[in-house]
């Protein structure tokens, strides 16, 4: 690999020559943690990550300190404050982060380092808070910046060469030229499962001796063809980001940083707690067939559910008469959570939006689509064919049950 | 999975014993990984499976199918740390899955209507497709990578073991198979669409696609074949070809002309522009006949269910099928054109003088090893006939064992 500038380095601070420079510049990580955060740069920048990765966007606002970051520096000097006021600083903070629209790269030299420096530590916070589902929203926006930093940069630079080496670096077997770029099949495949676009799928791709291939055509966006490599780049570092956090962390360590760990974690918990489940009313969630207690769980667990599964869950929330409130709730662990996008695709789910409402499927579809999941002996009746029947049967014999009892 | 024909008890301890006889005998080779799998049998007499039972090694695993002789043995193609775990424990704990392909003469459109040995011909087919043409040629699998095995009932399995596909997810795998079974929504998805202003509104316009490789590429390449085969068999012969498939003659003719004539086709094969046709009549009645060369030529239907399952069983390459008696029996690619199941898959442990009373109720036809047997009634035939006969419920046992 050719050896990177300090810039390089600042942007894209995952790469293992980025771990060399730190280890080589000898700043220690006590000094960092040690220094007062009003010029303690690092720790401005991780603050960028990790509060960026909850708003929405990592940008590094140059300058721009956020009003929760005032609320930082005032418990620094010892000031009491209450948590109604950093809800408020959280919620104008958020703004800020998301309409910036550049990520902001400085150039003096000292800053770059903090920028390499604020990579680890922003790693360290996100670990110390510990909520597992903000693990997977900050791979997710740090992948995106990395995606948007490398595009931009081979867009001006036009760099073959360090594109392969990134690449090398993230597992990805590719190969890229001016007209044409190729990625192996199961690489493609793994970093595109995820999307939507049916047109993305393998069925749809140029296919040759286990490699796709994408080709400049005449008449296209420059970078056109490249758009699927780059996102692969992004899946990439998010997998591995998912798959190192949490760091394993000494205890004084974090209480080192105890301060914004404290206020960072606060804003977070506040977030995913209004979001919890806690409130459903007469919807009884011990009662659902194990399937849907499955898909609910990994929801509330911030995972991914495939297509099938998300509709399964949803029209069966749906049915049994949840609010669409708290079925968009529900998704919002998702690490990609967009309430405006998931309460639309509720309710279009539920009728709202089209007028038909959707049932969720029989038990032999879940089950052709892998969805049945621990079936119990009432699963297994013979004339058991819907999750729905299960939670009626299992409502109507608790009803019985008193009844008989009263 | 494991259809269990009924057996009277007299039948099954018939069965039984020969099963015996191949499973004391026997060299099996456990699959790779053999202590992380979870395996399932049903045994003779019992409809429940027995699972999950584990091994830790090719001595245990011998010792099981001689203790118990299955009728059905199984194993995970999946991976776990703790294999002997109830599915749902959470330390039952997944690590991976060979990637799976089933072809069965039950996915074949029409296959009801064919007999047991033309079915296993027509899977072959498919079989040999799926390998050449996808998975060797477009998802470049190697002969190395891929482990092909007769199923030792009416189809094939393939089993792909590389890294790089163990930690696929359902959703990955299920790309694949997408891809290998050509799964369109509609077949004219498969033709890019380009977005052209019109009056106040924006249409998608269909192209021939442009791209050398997969679906797309088959179809820029049939399509060069189908002009090519048109200039051949002249205005005539082309509209009757068309006509096969659906394309009323006027139709056809307009097809033709719009592609032949001052060899419009080149600008289309160069550009993909589809405009020399000038309805959409014409355009769905070309797609038409591209979509019936296509799928005549390269569809192969593998079971939806199989591959995109990281926990399924499948049987267990050297063991007996208990709907057959036929050995489930790996292969290589290249004793593949030449295998012939109801000869190459027979276990060498029937004695051959030993003639076996069986009685059909329906006129059965069925060569075994090379030798034709036409049954209807009581009659004698050789072990290795009344076996299948029997266990695939075409005949049943009479006489004395």
């Amino acid at each position: 690999m050719k050896e990177m500038g300090i810039r390089e380095l600042a942007k894209y601070p995952f790469l293992r020559e980025a771990h060399e420079f730190v280890k080589e510049s000898g700043v220690s990580l006590d000094e960092v943690l040690s220094a007062p955060p009003e010029n303690n740069l690092p720790l401005q920048d991780a603050w960028n990550r990790v509060f960026g990765a909850f708003a929405g966007n990592i940008a590094f606002i140059p300058g721009v300190r956020d009003a929760l970051w005032s609320m930082l520096i005032k418990r620094y000097h010892g000031e009491d404050i209450d948590a109604g006021e950093i809800e408020l600083a959280a919620r104008s903070s958020v703004s800020a982060y998301l309409s910036a629209e550049e990520v902001y790269v400085p150039s003096s030299e000292e800053a770059l380092e903090a920028r390499i420096l604020s990579y680890p530590l922003a790693r360290i916070l996100v670990s110390c808070i510990g909520d597992r589902r903000f693990m997977r929203r900050y791979a997710l926006k740090e992948a995106e910046l990395f995606r948007k930093l490398l595009q931009s940069d081979f867009e001006i630079m036009g760099d073959f060469s360090f594109l392969h080496d990134v690449g090398k670096e993230l597992g990805l077997n590719i190969e890229i030229s001016s007209d044409r770029a190729a990625m192996d099949v199961a690489g493609y495949v793994k970093n595109t499962a995820q999307m939507k676009d049916r047109r993305k799928h393998l069925l749809f791709q140029d296919v040759r001796g286990g490699m796709v291939y994408f080709t400049r055509r005449p008449g296209e966006e420059e970078m056109a063809y490249m758009s699927v490599i780059f996102r692969s780049f992004q899946q990439a570092l998010q997998n591995r980001l998912d798959m190192e956090l949490p760091l394993d962390i000494p205890d004084d360590m974090c209480s080192e940083l105890f301060i914004p760990v404290n206020l960072l974690g606060f804003v977070i918990n506040e977030r995913y707690d209004n979001y919890s489940i806690g409130k459903l009313g007469d919807v009884e969630t011990d009662k659902f067939p194990p399937c849907m207690k499955w898909l609910l769980g990994m929801a509330k667990e911030g995972v991914n559910l495939p297509h099938s599964g998300r509709f399964a869950l949803t029209a069966f929330l749906n049915k049994v008469g949840m609010e669409i409130d708290d079925i968009v709730a529900v998704f919002s662990a998702s690490p990609d959570f967009n309430e405006s996008i998931t309460r639309y695709q509720v309710k279009h789910i539920a009728g709202e939006i089209s007028g038909t409402e959707y049932t969720p499927q029989k038990c032999s579809v879940m089950v052709s689509e892998g969805l049945c999941h621990n079936p119990d002996e009432l699963c297994k009746k013979k004339w058991m064919n819907h999750p729905l029947t299960y939670y009626r049967v299992k409502k109507e014999g608790e009803r019985r049950k008193r009844k008989r009892k009263g | 999975m494991g259809k269990q024909g009924k057996l009277s008890e007299e039948e099954m301890r018939f069965a039984k014993a020969r099963f015996f006889r191949y499973y004391s005998r026997a060299e099996i080779d456990p699959p790779p990984r053999v202590a992380l799998r979870e395996w399932g049998f049903f045994l003779f007499g019992g409809d429940r499976m027995h699972r999950p039972v584990t091994f830790d090694g090719r001595e245990s695993m011998k010792d099981y199918l001689f203790r118990k002789v299955p009728r059905h043995a199984y194993y995970s193609t999946a991976y776990y740390r703790n294999p002997g775990m109830p599915m749902e424990s959470p330390e039952k704990g997944w690590m991976g899955a060979d990637l799976i392909f089933d072809l069965d003469a039950d996915g074949l459109p029409g296959a009801d209507k064919l007999s047991y040995e033309e079915q296993l011909e027509a899977v072959k087919k498919e079989i040999i497709r799926l390998y050449d043409v996808f998975l060797q040629e477009h998802l470049g699998f190697s002969d190395d990578e891929m482990s092909l095995v007769f199923s030792g009932g009416r189809g094939y399995h393939i089993h792909i073991r590389s890294p790089s596909v163990l930690d696929m997810n359902s959703d990955e795998r299920r790309q694949i198979m997408d891809y290998v079974a050509g799964n369109f929504q509609e077949f004219s998805e498969v033709f890019p669409k380009k977005r052209v202003p019109g009056r106040g509104t924006v249409k998608e316009v269909p192209l021939l696609p442009t791209e050398e490789g997969g679906w797309r590429g088959m179809v820029r390449e049939e399509a060069a074949l189908l002009i090519s085969t048109f200039q051949m068999l002249g205005r005539e012969g082309s509209v009757e070809l068309m006509k096969d498939v659906g394309v009323r003659r006027d139709v056809g003719a307009r097809i033709y002309e719009r592609l032949l004539e001052g060899e419009r086709y080149r600008s289309m094969m160069k550009t993909g522009d589809l405009s020399i046709f000038k309805s959409d009549a014409e355009l769905n009645a070309f797609f038409k006949v591209l979509e019936a060369e296509i799928r005549e030529k390269y569809a192969v239907h593998p079971d939806v269910h199989v591959t995109p399952d990281i926990r399924r069983l499948i049987r267990l390459p050297g063991s007996l099928h208990g709907g057959t008696g036929f050995l489930v029996r790996e292969i290589s690619r290249d004793e593949l054109d030449d295998f012939t199941p109801t000869r190459d898959a027979i276990p060498s442990i029937y004695e051959d003088e030993a003639l076996i009373g069986v009685e059909a109720e329906n006129p059965v036809k069925i060569s075994i090893s090379g030798q034709e047997y036409r049954l209807k009634g009581r009659q004698k035939v050789p072990e290795a006939v009344a076996v299948f006969l029997i266990l695939s419920g075409r005949a049943s046992l009479s006489g004395k064992l």
